[in-house]
């Protein structure tokens, strides 16, 4: 049976009817359109739909959309903000990191929250949080590359 | 197999308290499910390797997620606390540094914002890695049911391969974790593919070893101790020799078998090696304090 | 100026100041490779083109497209690894409420649809399915857990069949036949007399290597939606072969190839996993049977175990080799496992070339064999990959017994340009038409390794065979080389065909059928049209992979699009610029052949302030036309014959290795690779970086695995099929020997796919190195443990 719930997705509340068994990603994917949250291995070992609860990475897979509510959920949609990219997306952009694209939403968010917390990151904690993010592709060093570049940048500014 | 995008059940319940859900457990029997970070049973039920009709999700149930010291010293892990808080957590870096390194080895981040401590335990793999930690560390798991509440030892609660003793219609609230006393020293130890992991609990008293635990996980069908490596160093002065033979002496208390990841000869061997690793960095670090 | 407010608005805006930005895309260059001087947009770092919307997550792939009273479909597969459907009752399937169609293999054609590079031959639905997982029915319903119930409730009568798993069984004479048309297909590349080579040899070597089974394992969901429109179809499907794709399509469905749409969407990674697969066909016919839109989505169990693996090796070969080094004999077996629906005689290799400096006697066997195993073919680096895991050991055999170190006598044989080559002999034949004889255009290994070797300390850490670079406790750490050399594309793929349009307000849309996996086609091939027309990069956009807007291409495979596609893409823009320096030098008062185009500046080359505005000229109204001028660029055609591109490269690799449990770790790799010119240096950093980790995941920790029983894939799955990850990733040192290519445009060759090839034979050196012993791959840690074991106990002589 649905359910009405109400789920604060990048800043804005949605109120939203689902089925309680609808897994996070695909509320969002299905419902809000936010098709920046991958779908791949769907068991929670890629990484590819990474979301930010509270500001923390977990598997939208893994997370049930009624076990959401109350949560600030943030998509990769929801990092840029008025039109203006966040560092680690011009990062990315600028040092090349990314090929096929599909990892690089959860890459970015799981980074994201890295920095949050901590905003100079060694190289050897930047790989420890990616561990849950992978990438067929190999782009790993330009990955971290970009990260690096944006914690110094974030740093130095805001 | 053939998996779905969602997960498969029927109903789904959102109790708020301890009693709410225990009377929803002894409901819905053996058909019932709890639904804790759902890092296992989500994906459990996508494949359909579990079909509950009954899921019921415990995430609202107040004060769950705490990770605290408690009465006597204890660190309580309630029911709720994700790998990631047990890590974060200051007391647990203080109190009892083997989870906090435990929990660091488990899994990937996001995982770890998900999971919980309980939930790897109710659903023990034979390497469940905090098991392996708590099983050295003596710890006890508080279980509410019908009929009132009750502890038992960590070894005790895990009963066979991916079982606890837990009735249907109970649930685990809490992990609780004694004190260590002045001169321990442990470690966790863990390889990756194959999954094999070894945790050490030792007590240095003027440079004998007044106490030992070694426990072990992917080398038999459940996380194991190892009583006749734990004894070879009880009273004893620890020099490599003696770490050595330890791990040669748990080798033989093992009982793997192979899989895709790797032969059981090999996981027995791992054992030797990862109980000598793990011997030596936590008797180093009886040393330290 | 003519700064085209273009799609992509924010290429100037999203350029923050900040010592990060990037700067505008002609100011920075890289270290300019000799002659390169002219070059405004090739051999720049620039951005992706759809970096933002990939950073965005506003990017699209197959598996977000979603249409109006679209059904899903769903497939039914074997449970048996061979086996015969006697009856199929569908019913009950049928009959469920929300199935709008039921598919069984009567409504789909006798004949077998077949993939244009041999990796796929079979009926969209087999009523004799060859592997477990083999696709025998489907259901499009409502939605995937009506179509999941329905698959359910078809009922099946079976005789099972014997099966044959293994290579070796299969080529045996009375094995069980996988295919109607026999198990084994052969082909040989020879040149010299063999028996007369080894003669001549001093020295003669043999090894023989085997290695697991890959698979694509790929990151990402590939989907396929089909809708009808009348007896036009519309496809929409993460392809890297959308124009062959479209044509076989059409060929199974008799329609004419302007009735089928194929939309060729981005595929994730593909590593050459998504090109004509079944799945599509099955979609196909699914949707218009429902008379809905269908889509099928192919979970990550099905993707890694039904459609497509790395063919499984089994090489043995035999060297002979004078005192000095030479090489004068070279004999190779290579069976490959093509698994239940491969067609493959020959991988398309490139290495039974690669040393033939001193014109050795060659003899390069090649045995295709299916088995009743997941499908197989080609995977990144297909051939050479697995061929070098061969002879990169056999000739280190050979240098250890010379007593040379393994870059002297690699430096010593490696073709140059010039060199004959004889790989595509049979590929030739294969087409029905004549050999012309070839000889390579361009090769720079000698730099791969000597610059490899400087980059990487080389001399420091060698040891010589057998030897670790260093020894502390149970950690020892060694090094290890190896080379090898691929295709970059090549004549029997087909002919590119590429349009370049120009706008009246100076904008360019580039058209051209590639596949998007990831490589940066998009921004390259934009920036070999921008070079040649004098364009700013940022006027181009592009449209690819669309078979009803745009022209044919082969199959984005074998490294084709720098090289063949860009030679191309560089005559679709030579010819729009002609087009527009007529108008200019009536316009100008110039002869045009005067004229020349840069930076979006019309000039006269002898007095180049004389000049008109790109975008103003496009603007300006024809006089005969009325209104501005349309210009249409564009170029079909192929390769020169008789002249063939390979792109060379060699690793360097240390690595640490725990000799108590085994495990071994990658800690360093040095990747030299001559590509012709490089396009796009992060590009192609890039694209050697994954190559690595393909390659090296594969010798390190991937193995797909079946039940000995059942044929069943065990782990199709990222929990139990280990993928390199961000913690095993190596340091990289990548680098170009920017050697131009006579042939490809500006001198481009390709890079995609060698770049997987020299790696593991390289970490298999070091693991020698490491224990002394050599290994068949993958080199889990329980496999490294009993070499050493045996290695101690005298068990097993290195
Ligand atoms: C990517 C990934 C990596 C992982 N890596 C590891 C690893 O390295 N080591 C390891 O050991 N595990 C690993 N796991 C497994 C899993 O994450 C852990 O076992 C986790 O701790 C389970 O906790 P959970 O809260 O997610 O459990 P859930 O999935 O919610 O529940 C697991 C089981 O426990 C029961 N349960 C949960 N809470 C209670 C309760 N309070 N009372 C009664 N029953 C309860 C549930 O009914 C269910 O049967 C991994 C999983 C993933 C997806």
């Amino acid at each position: 049976m649905k359910q009405t719930i109400n789920l604060s997705v990048n800043g804005k509340d949605w109120p939203l009817e689902v089925e309680p068994h609808m897994a996070l990603s695909e509320c969002l994917r299905e419902d809000l359109a936010l098709t920046g949250v991958r779908i791949s291995c769907n068991q929670g070992h890629c990484g590819a739909c990474t979301v930010l609860l509270d500001g923390e990475p977990v598997n939208s897979c893994l997370t049930l959309a009624v076990d959401a509510v109350g949560k600030q959920i943030t998509t990769i949609e929801g990092l840029a903000r008025d039109g203006k990219l966040d560092p680690l997306q011009q990062a990315f952009i600028d040092h090349h990191g990314l090929q096929c694209g599909y990892c690089t939403p959860g890459m970015i968010l799981s980074a994201k929250a890295l920095l949050e917390e901590n905003p100079h990151p060694t190289e050897p904690e930047i790989r420890e949080s990616l561990a849950g993010n992978l990438c067929r592709c190999g782009s790993y060093q330009k990955i971290i590359q970009s990260i690096q570049a944006a914690g110094g940048e974030t740093g130095g500014g805001a | 197999m053939s998996y779905t995008v969602n997960p498969v059940f029927e109903h789904y319940y959102q109790p708020k308290s301890v009693e709410e859900t225990v009377a929803l457990l002894a409901q819905c029997g053996k058909e019932a499910r709890v639904l804790a970070g759902g890092t296992v049973l989500i994906n459990q039920m996508r494949s359909g390797a579990v079909a509950p009709r009954h899921v019921i999700n415990i995430s609202r149930v107040a004060g769950l997620d705490e990770v605290r010291v408690a009465e006597e010293g204890e660190l309580a892990i309630g029911a709720l606390a994700t790998l990631a808080k047990v890590a974060r957590s200051s007391a647990v870096r203080k109190g009892w540094p083997l989870l906090h390194e435990t929990m660091l080895e488990i899994g990937v981040v996001q995982q770890r914002n998900l999971a919980t401590v309980v939930g790897n335990l109710c659903r023990p793999v034979p390497s469940a890695d905090t098991a392996v930690a708590l099983l050295v560390l003596e710890a006890s798991v508080l279980m509410s049911g019908a009929k009132g509440r009750r502890r038992v030892t960590m070894s005790d609660f895990l009963a066979g391969p991916r079982r606890t003793m837990m009735a249907d219609s109970e649930m685990v609230t809490e992990v609780r974790v004694p004190p260590a006393p002045a001169g321990a020293g442990t470690a966790f130890v863990k390889l990756h593919a194959p999954k094999v992991n070894a945790a050490a609990f030792l007590l240095n008293s003027g440079g004998g070893c007044s106490e030992a635990r070694i426990a072990l996980g992917g080398v038999a069908q459940t996380p194991i101790r190892v009583p006749k490596a734990e004894a070879l160093l009880r009273g004893a002065k620890l020099d490599a020799q003696l770490i050595d033979e330890a791990g040669i002496a748990a080798q033989g208390e093992t009982s793997p078998a192979s899989d895709l990841r790797a032969g059981a000869e090999y996981r027995r061997e791992m054992s030797r090696v990862l109980v000598a690793r793990a011997l030596e960095a936590a008797w180093n670090r009886t040393k330290r304090q | 100026m003519n700064r085209v407010p273009a799609r992509r608005p924010a290429l100037s805006k999203r350029r923050r100041k900040g010592k990060h930005a990037t700067p505008p895309v002609t100011a920075r260059r890289t270290k300019a490779p000799a002659g390169s001087d002219e070059l405004k947009v090739v051999g720049q770092r620039v951005p992706l083109f759809d970096a933002c919307e990939k950073v965005t997550g506003a990017f699209k792939y197959a598996s977000d497209i979603r249409l109006p009273g679209m059904l899903v479909g769903k497939i039914l597969r074997s449970p048996h690894p061979y086996a015969r459907i006697l009856a199929m009752d569908v019913t009950k399937a049928q009959a469920l409420p929300g199935v709008a169609a039921v598919l069984t293999p009567d409504d789909v054609p006798e004949g077998e649809w077949g993939e244009r590079s041999f990796n796929y031959r079979g009926r969209v639905l087999n009523d004799k399915p060859r592997f477990a997982g083999d696709e025998i029915a489907a259901v499009a319903a409502v939605n995937e857990h009506v179509a999941e119930a329905a698959l359910a409730l078809i009922e099946i009568k079976w005789e099972v069949l014997p099966h044959v798993f293994g290579v070796m069984d299969a080529i045996k004479p009375d094995a069980p036949q996988v295919a109607p048309y026999g198990n084994v297909r052969s082909t040989v590349v020879e040149a010299g007399d063999l028996q007369k080579g080894f003669k001549k040899a001093d020295l003669v070597v043999e090894h023989e290597a085997a290695m697991g089974n890959q698979s694509h394992a790929p990151l990402g969901r590939n989907a396929c939606v089909v809708s009808w429109e009348g007896d036009q179809m519309t496809l929409w499907t993460g392809t890297q072969t959308p124009f062959p794709l479209r044509d076989e399509l059409a060929r199974i469905l008799k329609l004419p190839q302007n009735r089928v749409r194929v939309i060729g969407m981005p595929t994730g990674s593909s590593n050459g996993l998504w090109w004509a697969c079944n799945f599509q066909f099955i979609a196909a016919y699914l949707a218009r049977k429902a008379g809905r839109p269908v889509k099928i989505e192919l979970t990550q169990e099905e993707a890694m175990a039904t459609v497509k693996r790395r063919e499984t090796p089994t090489v043995w070969g035999k060297l002979g080799v004078k005192r000095d080094g030479t090489f004068v004999a070279m004999h190779v077996k290579h069976y490959f496992d093509n698994g239940a629906h491969g067609f493959k005689a020959y991988p398309f290799e490139s290495v039974s070339d690669l040393w033939g400096r001193h014109r050795p006697a060659i003899r390069f066997e090649f045995y295709g064999v299916n088995t009743n195993t997941p499908n197989a073919g080609c995977m990144r680096g297909v051939g050479d990959l697995t061929i070098s895991f061969c002879t990169e050991p056999l000739i280190d055999k050979a240098a250890a017994a010379l007593g040379m170190d393994p870059l002297e006598i690699r430096l010593k044989n490696h073709i140059i340009a010039g060199d004959p080559i004889h790989s595509q002999k049979n590929i030739y034949k294969r087409f029905n038409v004549p050999f012309p004889g070839e000889r390579l255009t361009s090769g720079a290994m000698d730099q791969c390794i000597k610059r490899g070797a400087a980059a990487f300390g080389w001399k420091d850490k060698w040891r010589g065979f057998g030897k670790p670079t260093a020894v502390n406790g149970n950690k020892v750490r060694a090094v290890g080389m190896a080379c090898a050399c691929h295709i970059c594309g090549g004549r029997h793929l087909g002919s590119p065909s590429v349009i370049v349009k120009v706008n009246h307000d100076g904008s360019v849309n580039l058209l051209t059928g590639v596949g998007r996996m990831g490589q940066g086609v998009e921004t390259t091939q934009a920036q070999i049209a921008a070079e040649e027309l004098g364009v700013p990069l940022e006027s181009i956009t592009g449209t690819h992979a669309d078979s009803g807007v745009c022209p044919w291409s082969p199959s984005t495979v074998g490294s084709v699009n720098a090289h063949q596609t860009g030679m191309v893409t560089r005559a679709a823009a030579r010819d729009a610029k002609k087009q527009i320096l007529a108008l200019a030098g009536r316009e100008m008062k110039v002869p045009p052949r005067e004229l020349d185009i840069k930076d979006g500046w019309i000039y006269a080359k002898a007095r180049p302030k004389k000049r008109i505005a790109f975008a103003e000229m496009t603007r300006k109204v024809h006089p005969e036309w009325l209104t501005p001028p349309y210009i249409i660029g564009r170029a079909a055609g192929n390769l020169p014959v008789g002249r063939i591109a390979k792109m060379f490269m060699a690793h360097f690799v240390e690595i640490e290795l725990d000799v108590e449990t085994g495990v071994s770790k990658l800690l360093k790799v040095v990747a030299v690779h001559d590509s012709g010119r490089i396009i796009n240096p992060a590009v192609c950093e890039n694209q050697v970086a994954g190559g690595v980790m393909i390659g090296g995941g594969f010798v390190l920790s991937e193995n797909l695995v079946w039940d000995p029983k059942t044929g069943r894939v065990l782990n199709p799955n990222f929990a139990d099929y280990k993928i390199l990850n961000a913690l095993d990733a190596p340091l990289l040192d990548i680098s170009f020997a920017e050697v131009i290519d006579p042939v490809g445009p500006f001198g481009v060759k390709g890079i995609g796919e060698g770049a997987t090839c020299p790696t593991p034979s390289a970490i298999g050196q070091a693991i020698y190195n490491a224990i002394g012993v050599r290994l068949n791959a993958p080199f889990t840690p329980e496999r490294v443990l009993e070499a050493i074991k045996e290695q101690r106990t005298g068990g097993r002589a290195a």
